[in-house]
């Protein structure tokens, strides 16, 4: 408990973040955490009122490099939010798939569809910390909350 | 992108394979001559967005966001403190939270996951491993690690009136026993 109340803020923020980059994600999300606070052999879990996220789980992932991968146990529209924190200095995100690389410096966040997207990060020297917030299809699916739309930038115009 | 993600996203596995195995190589290099890549690799620091051919956007990229985010919060309350220190308080609060899983943050030894392979993981003045923990994971409350190193958080249950057996507390679990990556599954109805 002592662990999701130090996060709790950080878990909030990140969850504002993804209901401005992908709002019926964002809902889907908040719907089902709603859904299983709402069934009541679940809501007696302290765990859950602790977890200030509409994002199924979180990976906490400290110096490890990633070869290039893409992540299962989501949905293809989804996104992942990757947020990255340290004391390193340079480091990319590497989109091999794209031809794309992303300076990836500490405070950076990027919500990608890591089902979609395969992506790389290389080892840096330092300390780095990356936390890998998620949405589970299963989650999703118990909750019956449908969460098909892909975000489009029409959205924004 | 000058493709369509959808279509792209229908020759894809759903539970993604190994990385690093030949026949993931080898699909995945004919997936490029299909789906080429820039020829030259793009360099971005700037906030953007990756869409496909239609606009649908496939990642956003935030760089140092946080601190940013940080820095209007502390604006806003214009206490005449050190902002520029200050503005690294949400990074400070993730790496604190860290610090907090401890001996949890450990390597597994015998973990068939690219995750787990302790080739990945390089020193850093903090600790190595990983952590999941995802409060609504699985409903039914089977275990869907397949990790033979793994712990729960939910190690310790209590009897409802039901019958089903529920985790008691977040923080009740054997720490002797981590000698593995700390899969914190959290199990919230299990053996319904």
């Amino acid at each position: 408990m002592e662990w999701l109340d130090a996060i709790s803020e950080s878990n909030a923020i990140c969850s504002a973040i993804l209901a401005v980059i992908h709002p019926k994600l964002y809902d889907a999300g908040l719907q089902a955490i709603q859904r299983l606070r709402g069934t009541p052999d679940v809501n007696r879990q302290d765990v859950l009122r602790h977890w200030a996220s509409v994002f199924s789980g979180v990976s906490v992932i400290s110096n490890r490099r990633s070869p290039p991968h893409r992540d299962s146990g989501s949905r293809f529209n989804w996104y992942d939010l990757l947020v990255t924190l340290g004391t390193y200095r340079s480091l990319h995100l590497n989109l091999p798939g794209l031809g794309i690389s992303l300076e990836y410096g500490p405070g950076t966040v990027v919500g990608i569809s890591g089902m979609v997207l395969d992506h790389e990060v290389p080892e840096v020297e330092g300390d780095r910390v990356c936390y890998a917030y998620f949405m589970k299809d299963n989650v999703h699916a118990w909750a019956e909350v449908p969460g098909r739309d892909w975000m489009d930038i029409k959205h924004y115009e | 992108m000058r493709w369509d993600v959808v279509r792209y996203s229908d020759g894809l596995p759903k539970n993604s394979p190994n990385p690093e195995s030949e026949t993931s190589k080898k699909k995945e290099a004919a997936r490029r001559r299909r789906y080429p890549p820039e020829k030259k690799t793009v360099t971005v620091s700037m906030p953007c967005v990756v869409v496909d051919m239609h606009g649908i956007i496939l990642t956003w990229y935030l760089p140092g966001i946080l601190t940013k985010i940080r820095q209007a919060c502390l604006f806003s309350l214009s206490d005449g403190s050190d902002r520029s220190r200050k503005s690294d308080v949400s990074q400070n609060a993730m790496l604190t939270a860290r610090e907090k899983l401890g001996s949890l943050l450990n390597i597994p030894r015998n973990s068939p996951s690219w995750r787990d392979n302790s080739e990945f993981f390089h020193q850093g003045d903090g600790p190595q491993g990983s952590a999941n923990l995802s409060p609504g994971w699985f409903q039914k409350g089977y275990d869907v690690s397949a990790s033979a190193c793994s712990i729960h958080f939910s190690a310790a249950y209590s009897e409802s009136e039901n019958g089903a057996a529920m985790p008691t507390g977040f923080c009740k679990f054997p720490l002797a026993s981590c000698n593995g990556v700390a899969r914190c599954h959290l199990r919230i109805q299990c053996n319904m």
